[in-house]
């Protein structure tokens, strides 16, 4: 989201963070860099959400991996800074590193309000620097876009799926709880009020944007509208709260609607525009926002958002750190350490699964499941319980073995429990169609193998419970060799390519990152 | 990546202006400073229990921030346990 302020900002899984923190430094592949022209400006009724989502629609969720999307163009100061951190907060969901935008005028801008100009430093790219591809997106021809279940990916335009009914409309959590997000869905219902088929919530993003649209009058208007005000955080959007009825359509202006992240199995969650979303709240149905005529104008937002800073604490001096005493519950459980990577790899296929396996799916979230974050043994319980209940107790009872994914294996949240849990359970290598990005590289920070089918088709051949035993994993780590040949039970060979950077080698040969970081 | 007159787009000048190892080729591995870090307490609880394994004397990044926003509705008591 901060590459809507000129950074270059990245998502991480924990240990890679924890890593950064002690002042390491943070690796990462060198991405290719997409420059995306932005020309004209948006239309009525469709907003940044439309850009991100036509990004989506463009390049679904795998076709951003290894890229970073630097937007450029006339069209770029036709976006505010929130509109821009609308883009950068969903480019995940491409698959891709990072979304940057140019430091502007409208930064600036974005800058002073909150009483930090001193802060600004224009950032451009060179007026003739070229990129490693190019896309153009004519903002005036954009129109409201809609992602359907249960994929970020799956976008078409709000017209076809318009008239279906809705049960539920949640606006704001991470994206799209900006000031201006809010005041545009309390115009769209200022007169009137929600649907009486519809639960609305809205979430502010922050105390500041909660302090904002309750001086303004978009908090008594919403009230007044009939939708129930959720504090600032994330809530439903990670399954905390709002769960929705099986198989009914629920809208909601989030960032993913993976199957089962709402709380509900079965759940049929869309991801839109918050106008979109106010449209659909007024009407009980899908709606397309351009049908309620023209724009009314939105409830400007104070002068001054109250920038207030109090319950922000700086750390103690180091003389007082040492002698803070960390209070720990009992569900605080110490996280399971990696193993040194040995000579051969030898078990069975505890589990195939499908492609796209979120992180969600191997550490689910949830009030329930995020309660058992900090104790792994707990946590791994839940792992792939969407695909099949019996995998903890398999795993345990198999002693371990591999897990086969197929393609983006691992994508959506950081979580490093997605890693941990295998971890836990004694899996010591996943082979996979393709990886995501950041789950590839938490399973290497905890001495985890990654591995892929050098044929894509092999993964046809793979059924749970195959022994399989592949030789000399060790010495081809370190020698750099790329290739893997498995030897299995039922007589097949399957080649495996090992794609390992230099350091990414050493940390698996070491059995994760910190036994690599202490040498040993 | 460096034009033929050496132009850079933004993304390669943010990144050159932090890299400590490695080159600006994609596919290769780079390492980067870090101004910043960001922590949530989902995960962020997690990252603490690494952070403490590795038994760093203080955060060493100009900025680490760590706030509560996702794991905060309190359905027993093991979240209350886990935010003292």
């Amino acid at each position: 989201m901060a590459g809507a302020l000129g950074m270059f900002a990245v998502g991480a899984g924990g240990l890679d963070v924890a890593v950064a923190m002690a002042g390491y430094g943070f690796s990462l592949e060198c991405p290719k860099v997409v420059g995306v022209e932005l020309r004209g400006e948006l239309p009525g009724w469709v907003q940044s959400k439309d850009v991100i989502l036509e990004l989506l629609r463009r390049y679904g969720v795998r076709g951003g991996v290894g890229r970073v999307f630097e937007f450029i163009g006339a069209g770029v100061s036709t976006l505010s800074v929130t509109d821009r951190g609308t883009i950068c907060n969903m480019i995940t969901e491409l698959g891709a590193t990072a979304a940057v935008f140019p430091g502007d005028g409208r930064t600036r801008e974005w800058l002073a309000v909150q009483r930090r100009e001193e802060d600004f430093a224009p950032l451009t790219a060179d007026p003739d620097a070229s990129y490693d591809e190019t896309e153009v997106i004519e903002l005036r021809e954009l129109e409201p876009l809609i992602a359907k279940p249960t994929s970020p990916g799956n976008v078409v335009p709000v017209r076809e799926v318009a008239g279906t009914q809705t049960v539920q409309v949640c606006v704001g959590s991470s994206v799209n709880s900006s000031y201006e997000d809010l005041a545009t869905a309390a115009a769209v219902l200022r007169e009137d009020i929600v649907h009486p088929g519809v639960e609305m919530t809205v979430t502010p993003g922050s105390r500041q944007i909660l302090d904002t649209i309750s001086s303004s009058g978009v908090y008594q208007d919403l009230v007044g509208a009939g939708a129930r005000m959720l504090e600032p955080v994330c809530g439903p959007c990670i399954g905390v709260g709002q769960a929705p009825s099986a198989g009914v359509p629920s809208v909601r202006t989030f960032n993913r609607n993976f199957p089962g992240r709402s709380g509900t199995v079965g759940d049929e969650v869309y991801l839109c525009s918050p106008a979109t979303a106010a449209a659909t709240a007024l009407r009980g149905e899908i709606s397309d926002p351009r049908e309620l005529g023209d724009p009314s104008d939105i409830t400007p937002a104070p002068s001054d958002p109250n920038v207030d800073d109090r319950q922000i604490l700086d750390p103690p001096r180091p003389e007082e750190a040492r002698n803070v005493e960390i209070a720990r519950g009992p569900n605080i459980v110490p996280p399971p350490e990696g193993q040194p990577l040995p000579e051969t790899l030898e078990g069975r296929i505890v589990i195939v699964v499908e492609d796209d396996v979120s992180t969600g799916d191997m550490a689910p979230d949830g009030a329930l499941g995020m309660s058992l974050w900090s104790n792994i043994p707990e946590c791994a319980r839940y792992m792939f319980r969407r695909q099949d209940p019996g995998f903890h107790d398999r795993a345990l009872e198999w002693g371990g073995g591999f897990i086969v994914g197929g393609h983006n294996y691992g994508q959506g949240s950081s979580r490093e429990h997605a890693a941990l849990a295998p971890l836990h359970l004694g899996i010591r290598a996943v082979i996979a169609r393709s990886f995501a990005r950041i789950h590839r590289r938490n399973l290497i920070s905890q001495g985890i193998i990654p591995l892929l089918f050098r044929e894509e088709d092999d993964y046809e051949r793979v059924n749970q419970g195959d022994e399989w035993s592949i030789q000399d994993v060790r010495e081809a780590v370190a020698a750099g060799k790329q290739t893997l040949t498995v030897n299995t039970n039922n007589g097949a060979e399957i080649e495996l390519e090992v794609k390992l950077s230099p350091r990414e080698g050493e940390v698996v040969l070491s059995g994760g990152i910190l036994k690599f970081l202490r040498g040993e | 990546m460096a034009g033929m007159n050496g132009s850079q787009n933004l993304t390669y000048k943010l990144l050159g202006a932090h890299l400590l190892g490695g080159d600006l080729v994609p596919g290769e591995e780079i390492d980067l400073a870090v101004d910043q870090v960001l922590i949530e307490d989902a995960t962020g609880s997690m990252t603490a229990l690494q952070f403490e394994a590795l038994e760093p004397d203080r955060v060493n990044v100009p900025l680490a921030v760590m706030y509560v926003d996702h794991n905060v509705l309190q359905i027993d008591d093991k979240n209350m346990d886990e935010h003292r």
